[in-house]
């Protein structure tokens, strides 16, 4: 009796964002007690923004998943767009004007993706690998390898600007968390993104047009990687074609790590990323304060990653038996 | 004037034409039962009524009106919803969100007005009388609360015929008496049900007509008066056997290869228990959802039996994987020729070999090539596989009969002692059909155990030696072929638990 | 009729690439003359040639198979920075290479055991141990070149036979056996079934898991191979080695006619497609001098192969459904 009662409550409570709210707990109390440094202000400071780039971009990439989709191009729109922007903005373009240009074109990116793997039938793996590469070079070809720098007065001041202590870039994560969060349950188009994801041809028969689905997840997510190259230059006052290397694994591990299923679409939350890109950061934060390598940051994601998936799986069968038990 | 009238309907797949000249007539206001065989056409024509597919000819008429429906979208416009057999239920969203889905009341920028959603759920809940918390993610509901949910969804769309295909397969007795209180509700208020299940008594318990379909054509309606189940099985399976089976074989000395003690899996199939003799071809009668090709899988070790013991040749067997009962002498002809049977990329070759891939290794497992040639050769000769020459031919480039030919002689390269085929003539013309046939008797009368699985009766009654009746995951019965009807069958199939010995 | 329709349609790719490969060539030639067709150009063309075709030969048994094995790359730093490691720690140069050919064995038999044991997609897999061998290659070696090698071990790859470059004969011979033995042996053939059906090929008494294991570990031990083969020739391991190698090989499999779907690839047309590729790189940096492009040409090519792939399925599904 009392265990049917636990499984109950069990399946009440998100059995995922527990264990990861409880690992998280356990490492800054563990890091804490470890390093005096750990709780300052100031590692507080190193934390955030260590991970803020990849914190914005997992909103979109988050969506693209539950999309049954994937999106490894935000490897090269994110320099992309820092480049492009930097290139306008140091040849005396007005600096609103160079952003929102940066970032149309960025979505257009999203959107060529989109097509690309619409129009075509090719897998989103294969398209959004192959446009990464591009951007790549293209980045290189643009930069020639080196830095672009030299912005102009007015913009330093734009990375300076930090109310109540917290960077720029920090309050744009808070705002665009806050508004992924709400519009994630409340509004029609990310509801679709859902329905499209579990059972797209249920969801066409329902009336829905599954394309322009798609299409939201693709633009949005390269939106959200040029706001991240924008950022960028604000953070770094500069713009190089090696910004945002090996950041499209980073954000899908964060994005797995929060419980958001890469075997099936239609499953996961906007909540749990959040919680998986702080797991994230924090684990990255306590390897440079226990003075290990950051070389060790790449073999940390990789082998969470996959923790992570057999993990949200595992859990997710357990979830399932329980639910099956209850119901009999 | 019917509210729904159907005019000579007649729809082709190719070369295989599943309705001709279909003609109905539903009221407004009944629960209309069609009753068919496998493969009579039943879903095909929900399917052309609900916009899934088209028709070759005919007419559809609503309200006296003839219309044009070439979507679910147009069959909801001129108030037409289908329940599929399978749920499209999104068990992460809520229940509100699937009965509205992309039909919630929004705001002008696109954000839903959870309110107004959820009353409007709940007033489609009580349309009904029944109580469902819209806020529970529809996953967490019973399969039959589940099933529910669907057809609210479909009723909020203002839906006044409504089309259930096999909505009981999947519930309880409770639930399906849920479900019954509930159509009757609907009915009173004027809607039109058409109703499609294999099981007989749900339907003379229901419905108020009841349409045969035998072979894609119309048979005939019976109004509740003349609704008597061996009137319906009567009119499903009265049908001249226009072919010709193989003369049955001669009883041997009854030796036995297979045997299945009290069988249970998966809960589709409970307590089965039957033995399979060498030389004899044993037909397994059950139509879609009897647990038959559970069963098969479980023998064939793709699954597990969850209870019973198997014997083969008088030693206890245990299934573990395909390979295993590969090894012991075991085949299974799948049903789903193209996705669980064949490689279609693949050549006649690839495909008939693949079985014996280990026989036709050397000790350093190279594949003797000529080896696999000539197999197949002589097996695209003695079933006489067209063209002649499709030893290198992608199978995908054959007709449905050969390939169904070329699955068979897969099975028969592994020689076998047990061979199970499942529905082995399915989609086949006359032709291979019979040919398929013939060659199924040369196999037992070479002393193979045959399996047939089957819901095509006139092939069941022509082939097998022995038949055994499954029905909703029972065994109904074990019945000796001498001169055995289709309504002896049918009624056992259909008979009481209480008259099983 | 029709088995000489599909001996056509199966050479006309190999008879396609065969031409374009020799119109670039002269159109090359004529354009650009003496510098396209000196010794050193040719040479350049055909410095990552043996690599890359190991690569992509095992890349068409992953894609035979409907995989994708996005770690070759790191697998081939991380066998280059182990091997390089273990002969300057002083280790007999025999046993330094089996030992990096085991570990690159071990390494795709974890890559397939993730695909086929535990249902994860392939390619989340192999990006995840993608990224953990490229972060540990970096821990080993701190960023650094290991060199100093001996010469038993940089004459391995550096030495020539009848003027032909050992690594060349290496990968070639590799290549040729591996594609002749691809429709012989059993474990390779049954590969052509569990990426034509996986269904049907466990309904057939197909040992699935254990076919894709063997496919990842051949992906795996191919970059082995090439990793010995290219710090052989450089005479160094690093940690950077191979990046992005992984989307030559893909595209030069897909150009060469394997499907990503799975059940269908062609060794001679792998062969083919990396030497395209290689062409197509050198006559980009011909025009515009710049080797920032090689990366995103493959990316280009990549995405050109599959859509001629999906659109040659479509147009044949498409006749099939007229007859």
């Amino acid at each position: 009796m009392k265990s049917g009662k636990w499984k109950g409550l069990l399946l009440k409570v998100n059995l995922h964002y527990l264990v990861l709210a409880v690992l998280i707990l356990v490492l800054v109390l563990g890091m804490s007690i470890k390093s005096k440094y750990f709780l300052t202000l100031a590692n507080f400071d190193v934390l955030v923004n260590n991970y803020i780039m990849e914190a914005i971009m997992a909103l979109g990439m988050t969506m693209v998943i539950i999309s049954g989709g994937i999106d490894l191009s935000i490897a090269g729109i994110l320099p992309f767009t820092a480049i492009i922007f930097a290139k306008m903005m140091t040849s005396g373009m007005n600096i609103p004007l160079a952003m929102i240009i940066s970032l149309l074109v960025a979505m257009g990116i999203g959107f060529i993706n989109n097509e690309l793997r619409s129009k075509l039938n090719l897998y989103p793996m294969v398209v959004t690998l192959s446009t990464s590469l591009i951007l790549k070079s293209i980045n290189l070809v643009l930069t020639g390898g080196t830095v672009i720098a030299k912005f102009p007065a007015s913009f330093k001041k734009i990375g300076m600007f930090k109310p109540l202590g917290i960077t720029l870039s920090c309050w744009i994560y808070i705002i665009l968390a806050v508004l992924f969060l709400y519009f994630s349950k409340n509004n029609k188009r990310f509801i679709q993104v859902f329905f499209v994801g579990g059972n797209a041809e249920a969801a066409k028969l329902s009336g829905m047009n599954t394309e322009a689905v798609y299409r939201f997840v693709y633009v949005m997510s390269a939106f959200l990687a040029g706001l991240a190259g924008i950022l960028s230059t604000t953070v770094y006052n500069s713009a190089s074609f090696s910004f945002g290397q090996g950041v499209e694994l980073r954000v899908i591990t964060a994005v797995a790590i929060g419980g958001t299923s890469m075997t099936q679409g239609g499953i996961g939350s906007i909540a749990g990323t959040m919680l998986g890109t702080l797991f994230l950061a924090i684990v990255y934060n306590a390897f440079v304060m226990s003075g290990m390598s950051t070389y060790y940051e790449n073999v940390v994601t990789g082998g969470m990653l996959i923790v992570a998936i057999l993990l949200s799986e595992g859990i997710r069968k357990i979830k399932l038996k329980q639910t099956q038990e209850t119901l009999k | 004037m019917s509210l729904l009238e159907v005019r000579k309907i007649n729809k082709s797949f190719g070369s295989n034409k599943v309705l001709t000249d279909v003609s109905i007539s539903f009221e407004a206001g009944e629960i209309h039962s069609i009753v068919g065989e496998n493969g009579a056409g039943k879903s095909t024509l929900m399917k052309i009524i609900g916009g899934i597919h088209s028709c070759d000819s005919g007419e559809i008429l609503v309200d006296g009106h003839p219309v044009q429906i070439h979507s679910p979208i147009d069959a909801f416009k001129h108030g037409i919803g289908i329940v599929h057999q399978e749920l499209s239920i999104a068990g992460n969203m809520t229940v509100a969100q699937n009965v509205f889905v992309n039909r919630e009341p929004t705001n002008k920028w696109g954000f839903i007005n959870w309110t107004e959603l959820y009353e409007k759920t709940n007033a489609e809940f009580e349309k009904i009388g029944v109580k469902i918390d819209p806020k529970v993610p529809a996953g967490s509901l019973s399969v039959g609360m589940q099933q529910i949910v669907e057809i609210v969804k479909i009723l909020s769309q203002n839906v006044k015929i409504l089309i259930m295909d096999e909505p009981t397969s999947a519930l309880s007795d409770k639930e399906v008496d849920h479900l019954f209180q509930l159509l009757k509700k609907l009915k009173a208020k004027g809607t039109l049900i058409i109703f499609i299940s294999h099981k007989l008594k749900e339907i003379t318990y229901l419905s108020d007509r009841v349409s045969v379909l035998r072979d894609g054509r119309f048979i005939g309606t019976l109004d509740r008066e003349n609704m008597q189940i061996p009137k319906i099985i009567n009119m499903m399976v009265g049908r001249n056997i226009d072919q010709l089976y193989p003369e049955k074989g001669k009883k041997g000395d009854q030796k036995e290869v297979f045997r299945l003690e009290h069988g249970s899996g998966k809960g589709k199939f409970t307590d089965v228990s039957f033995r399979l003799y060498a030389g004899e071809i044993t037909g397994m009668f059950g139509l879609v959802g009897s647990g038959r090709t559970e069963l098969a899988y479980s023998i064939f070790g793709a699954d597990r039996l969850d209870q019973g013991t198997m014997y083969l040749n008088g030693e206890k067997y245990e299934a573990k994987s395909p390979i295993k009962a590969i090894e012991m002498g075991i085949g299974y002809l799948s049903e789903d020729r193209k996705n669980l049977g064949l490689f279609l990329d693949m050549s006649v070759k690839d495909n008939t070999v693949v079985t014996i891939l280990q026989k036709l290794c050397n000790k350093l497992s190279f594949l003797n090539d000529q080896q696999a040639a000539d197999q197949t050769k002589g097996y695209i000769g003695e079933l006489q596989i067209h063209p002649e020459d499709c030893l290198l031919s992608k199978v995908k480039n054959l007709s449905g009969g050969n390939q169904q030919k070329v699955l068979l002689a897969k099975w028969l390269v592994s020689q076998p002692k047990l061979l199970i085929v499942d529905e082995p003539t399915r989609g086949v013309d006359v032709g291979a059909k019979s040919m398929i046939h013939f060659m199924l008797r040369k196999l037992a009368d070479q002393g193979m155990a045959i399996l047939m699985i089957s819901s095509e009766l006139p092939e069941i009654i022509g082939l097998s030696d022995k038949v055994i009746v499954m029905h909703e995951g029972r065994c109904k019965g074990v019945l000796e072929n001498v001169d055995l009807t289709e309504e002896e069958i049918m009624t056992c199939a259909f008979r009481e638990e209480e008259d099983v010995i | 009729m029709k088995d000489q329709k599909k001996l056509i349609t199966v050479n006309g790719r190999v008879i396609t690439l065969t031409l374009i490969i020799i119109v670039i060539f002269i159109a090359m030639s004529i354009i650009k003359g003496e510098l396209f067709y000196a010794r050193s150009n040719i040479q350049a063309i055909f410095s990552n040639l043996s690599y890359d075709l190991l690569l992509a030969c095992g890349m068409t048994f992953v894609l035979i198979l409907g995989g994708i094995d996005l770690s070759v790359g790191s697998i081939l730093a991380f066998v280059g920075v182990i091997v390089t490691l273990l002969l300057q720690k002083g280790m007999a140069v025999p046993l330094a290479i089996l030992i990096g050919l085991s570990s690159s064995i071990v390494l795709g038999a974890i890559n397939g055991g993730l695909v086929a044991k535990f249902n994860i997609a392939p390619f989340i897999a192999t990006l995840g141990t993608m990224s953990i061998l490229r972060g540990i290659c970096y821990v080993l070696t701190s960023g650094y070149f290991i060199a100093n090698l001996p010469v038993a071990y940089t004459k391995i790859a550096r030495g020539s036979m009848a003027g032909i470059p050992n690594k060349i004969l290496i990968s070639l011979t590799i290549m040729a056996v591996l594609a002749v033995l691809s429709t012989r042996i059993r474990g390779f053939k049954q590969m052509y079934y569990v990426g034509g059906n996986a269904q049907a090929a466990f309904l057939s008494g197909i040992p699935v898991v254990k076919t894709t294991l063997l496919g990842y570990v051949i992906s795996g031990l191919m970059a082995g191979i090439a990793a010995i083969l290219m710090t052989s020739t450089l005479g160094m391991g690093q940690a950077g080695f191979g990046l992005s190698f992984e989307t030559k090989a893909i595209a030069a499999a897909v150009i060469g006619g394997a499907n990503m779907h799975g059940g269908e690839g062609s060794f001679l047309g792998t062969a083919l497609g990396v030497i395209l590729v290689a062409l197509v790189n050198n006559v980009f940096i011909m025009f515009n001098g710049s080797p920032n492009w090689s990366v995103g040409i493959s990316g280009i090519i990549l995405l050109l192969a599959a859509a001629v792939d999906i659109i040659r399925v479509k147009s044949q599904t498409r006749s099939e459904a007229r007859k």
